[in-house]
């Protein structure tokens, strides 16, 4: 009678720590494609450009972010190549001058700031110190988004334990601020929420 | 038989239900949901979104409290999302406190009035000026009154032409605290002039009780030469208080011996010096009548420590000492300010650089009637500037003057405070929102923050209502009676005065009145650093008929033999200046209420002794009782509080504060009462 009791309790631990572990993140997160597919890889490569080319920074520092259509419509004014996404690009989005929206994966909440200029500018950190190999794909991965909170899978990390993450992964606060402790440098709470 | 068994029975469901609990904590799905929810939270429709554009950064002033301190507001989009303090601002700090931080989040609080209210109801301005002009109409001889918390700005000018327009008008000032002390030394030493602390030399400094650095006018300037070690600061007062943390000496007073510590001290200072001063052999004969050793004794201070504060501060001239009491606690009597105005004398900084000097500017609060002086029951319609809260006022002080029936109305931004009390709440622009002055009754300065949002439609500034009440009652206010052109009226005087520099300029160098007015809407502060030519008589006090007495009464007025049977405590009430208006900026808020930085509304403090005396521990529920009344409150057990008495906080808002619970005396003060502490 106590073994069919326990065999029952650990089959309920089990299906919970099943339907938390490995379900919860399939609830947890759809999924949506970019509205356009992107090479970083073919313009990193063959263009050899580097990512202040489109990503670049204001005269008074500050990140512009994602470049405008004017930036792309300057190379990209006819099809470069024989891609459906190239010929994409000039139909639908160059030739109508309509804005690409594309779906930022390091998106953050309204209340947070971050200075691209100081961190890459002053502090010297490379990009991929944050955003990993995203400057050298072939395709842009679909876009994972958090149900309840609207997010960016990227903000929370890949895994749902967050346990051995790299440093490219996840962009919660806690990444912020354990960056900040080894680096030993104090921002204080308005140094980025505002 | 065997067949029963294998079916599901309900043990077995509630084993299952009971795994899956047991294993819920282990699963990521609390805390994951945990954090989704909290950031779901921020993403509200209805929670305002800081506009996304350009960065943009307005030079302004802090005008939540009195020190006046120069910011620089950062806008995303002409958004206010973020204060800092403005660097190299003169000589101030370049930092700035709490309430500062977030006060750019103000508009946006909770309590936020949009639209007028009438009866506890929305209502527009035309509605609120009827109600209010029909109040006026039944004043008969009683008066017409306006009170303003700030007196010295443009603002404060248009109230006093109201005043004097509408019949029976009468424009009130509350106790100017900051002067009181300045104030004491000009009727000690019979001078005609504005008097001003020389903050820009003073090397020590004796703050009695005056929170200096935590809200009193020239916190800036004074909080900026203390970051550079240029003036050392000595704190005597009843209470650990922030400016007692921020000193470089704290030295706890018995309560409500501020008196009698400044008749030890000047004792001892006599004792010192034998310098030559008018009325040395009559203050001598006042002060030889209270014996050093019993002064100190009612103090609570050891004789050595006040004969070695009288060395350092004698070491360290230029030094002045401050009264004026605490925002909470109220003034000081009239006689303890004079002592405190007699050790001034005698640390011989009358009249020198660093120490209390004539200034060419004129009184402030001239044309002014000092709220205490107002006969009682004799004010038929209150309208109280409370957009600007200045020190606490306890609501019985206000109440003893009004008449029957009389009828308050608040200009405030906020349902706060004063709002359950009155008949009307006139809704006004909050700070940003509006020019929003800076001028105070106690430093020579100007400062105007520039309106950096646009206004709600249903806020009305005072001047307009005042200008719709005027012609409600067919009064004549004059022209250009509005706060623009009266703050280009300031910008002009300052100009046609040729004194003082405005953003390092010297007045006279700006070509027009209308370029100094530029400068100053873009956040420049105009410093009056001009003295009177009057030449300052150091004397002392104790020379004319009664003050003898009148002086050593009021060292031991609030001596133990005062106590009522069965209070055996002190009560102390103790607050920030910003929660005289009703609201603290969220950010504030935060550390007041979830770090007790600073003690919120609800909460008094005992020392461990006191408490374990009457067998209570922290966290407790409490009554708080005084003969005016009791409150339900937190108990928190914290050793900075003197043994024998109690700490209650004022808090913002309204309700549970333990300002109601202190007795208005007939000189205008509430330093103390006597209470009791009894699980609730």
């Amino acid at each position: 009678m106590q073994m069919r009791a326990a065999i029952f309790f650990v089959t309920g631990m089990a299906v919970m720590l099943a339907g938390g572990w490995v379900g919860l993140p399939k609830v947890l997160y759809k999924q949506k494609q970019q509205p356009l597919q992107f090479s970083h890889k073919a313009h990193k490569v063959k263009a050899e450009m580097d990512c202040t080319a489109c990503h670049d920074f204001r005269e008074d520092a500050s990140f512009a972010g994602l470049p405008k259509l004017e930036s792309c419509a300057g190379c990209h004014a006819e099809p470069v190549g024989s891609t459906a996404a190239e010929k994409r690009l000039v139909e639908a989005y160059v030739k109508p001058e309509k804005e690409i929206d594309w779906l930022v994966y390091a998106k953050q909440p309204i209340n947070a700031r971050f200075s691209h200029a100081i961190h890459v500018k002053k502090a010297k950190l490379k990009c991929e110190r944050c955003h990993g190999n995203h400057g050298s794909t072939a395709t842009l991965r679909p876009y994972q988004y958090n149900v309840v909170s609207g997010y960016s899978r990227d903000i929370w990390g890949p895994t749902i334990s967050r346990l051995g993450r790299a440093s490219y992964q996840g962009m919660k606060m806690d990444d912020c601020i354990g960056c900040h402790r080894e680096q030993r440098v104090e921002a204080g709470c308005l140094g980025c929420h505002r | 038989m065997r067949g029963t068994s294998q079916m599901i029975k309900r043990r077995d469901l509630l084993m299952l239900g009971g795994g899956s609990i047991a294993a819920f904590p282990l699963t990521p799905i609390p805390y994951k949901l945990l954090d989704d929810i909290s950031i779901w939270t921020q993403n509200w429709p209805w929670i305002p979104v800081p506009k996304a554009g350009e960065m943009t950064v307005r030079n302004s002033v802090c005008t939540l409290c009195r020190g006046g301190c120069p910011i620089q507001v950062r806008c995303a989009g002409g958004w206010p999302i973020g204060v800092a303090p403005k660097p190299n601002g003169q000589d101030s700090a370049s930092s700035v406190c709490a309430l500062a931080f977030g006060s750019h989040q103000l508009p946006w609080h909770p309590a936020r009035l949009k639209s007028c209210l009438l009866d506890g109801k929305p209502a527009t301005a035309e509605a609120v000026s009827a109600a209010v002009a029909d109040a006026c109409r039944k004043a008969g001889e009683n008066s017409i009154a306006i009170l303003d918390e700030r007196p010295g700005r443009a603002m404060s000018s248009l109230y006093q032409r109201f005043a004097r327009a509408v019949k029976g008008g009468v424009y009130l000032t509350p106790p100017m605290q900051e002067r009181a002390t300045l104030e004491a030394v000009g009727a000690v030493c019979g001078s005609k002039s504005r008097l001003g602390f020389d903050w820009a030399k003073t090397a020590t400094v004796l703050s009695i009780g005056a929170p200096l650095l935590d809200g009193f006018p020239g916190a800036a300037q004074l909080a900026g030469r203390r970051a550079r070690g240029k003036v050392s600061l000595v704190h005597a007062g009843s209470s650990y208080s922030r400016q007692a943390q921020l000193a470089e000496r704290y030295l706890p007073l018995l309560p409500g011996s501020e008196g009698a510590f400044a008749i030890a001290l000047a004792s001892v200072l006599m004792e010192k010096s034998t310098a030559k001063i008018d009325g040395r052999v009559e203050f001598g004969s006042v002060i030889s009548r209270l014996p050093l050793e019993k002064a100190a004794a009612l103090t609570g201070l050891k004789l050595e420590t006040i004969r070695q504060l009288a060395s350092d501060l004698t070491a360290g001239a230029p030094a002045v000492a401050v009264g004026g009491g605490d925002y909470v606690s109220g003034p000081f009597e009239h006689e303890t300010e004079t002592l405190i105005a007699a050790v001034n004398v005698l640390l011989g900084s009358v009249g020198v650089e660093g120490g209390i000097r004539p200034s060419a500017g004129s009184d402030p609060r001239s044309g002014s009637t000092p709220l205490d002086q107002v006969p009682d029951h004799s004010v038929a319609v209150l309208i109280a500037d409370r957009s600007l809260a200045g020190f606490a006022i306890p609501w019985s002080l206000i109440d003893r003057k009004l008449a029957k029936d009389a009828v308050v109305v608040a200009l405030s931004s906020w349902n706060r405070d004063m709002a359950s009390k009155v008949r009307a709440v006139v809704a006004t622009p909050a700070p940003m929102e509006d020019w929003t002055e800076s001028a105070s009754a106690g430093h020579a300065g100007y400062l105007v923050a520039p309106a950096i949002l646009k206004r709600p439609e249903g806020t009305v500034r005072a001047d307009e209502f005042l200008a719709l009440l005027a012609g409600r009652l067919g009064a004549s206010l004059g022209d250009g009676f509005d706060l623009g052109s009266e703050l280009k009226s300031v910008a002009g005087a300052i100009h046609s005065a040729k004194r003082g520099t405005v953003a390092g300029k010297k007045t006279t160098e700006y070509a027009s009145a209308e370029d100094l007015w530029k400068a100053l809407a873009e956040g420049a502060e105009w410093t009056d650093t001009e003295v009177s030519a009057e030449i300052l008589k150091a004397r002392l006090p104790g020379s004319t008929p009664g003050e003898m007495d009148r002086l050593i009464a009021a060292v031991t007025s609030h001596a133990t033999a005062t106590r009522p049977p069965d209070y055996p405590l002190a009560l102390i009430a103790t607050g920030w200046i910003a929660e005289a208006s009703g609201v603290l900026p969220p950010l504030a808020g935060k550390l007041d209420k979830e770090s007790l930085l600073r003690r919120p509304a609800g909460r008094l403090a005992l020392h461990p002794s006191t408490a374990a005396s009457l067998g209570l521990a922290g966290g407790e529920q409490v009554q708080l009782e005084t003969l005016k009344g009791e409150r339900l409150m937190t108990l928190d057990v914290d050793d900075a509080v003197l043994p024998g008495s109690v700490e209650a906080a004022m808090g913002a808002g309204v309700g549970n504060s333990a300002l109601d619970l202190l007795e208005v005396g007939a000189d205008g003060t509430w330093r103390l009462a006597w209470a009791r502490v009894r699980r609730a």
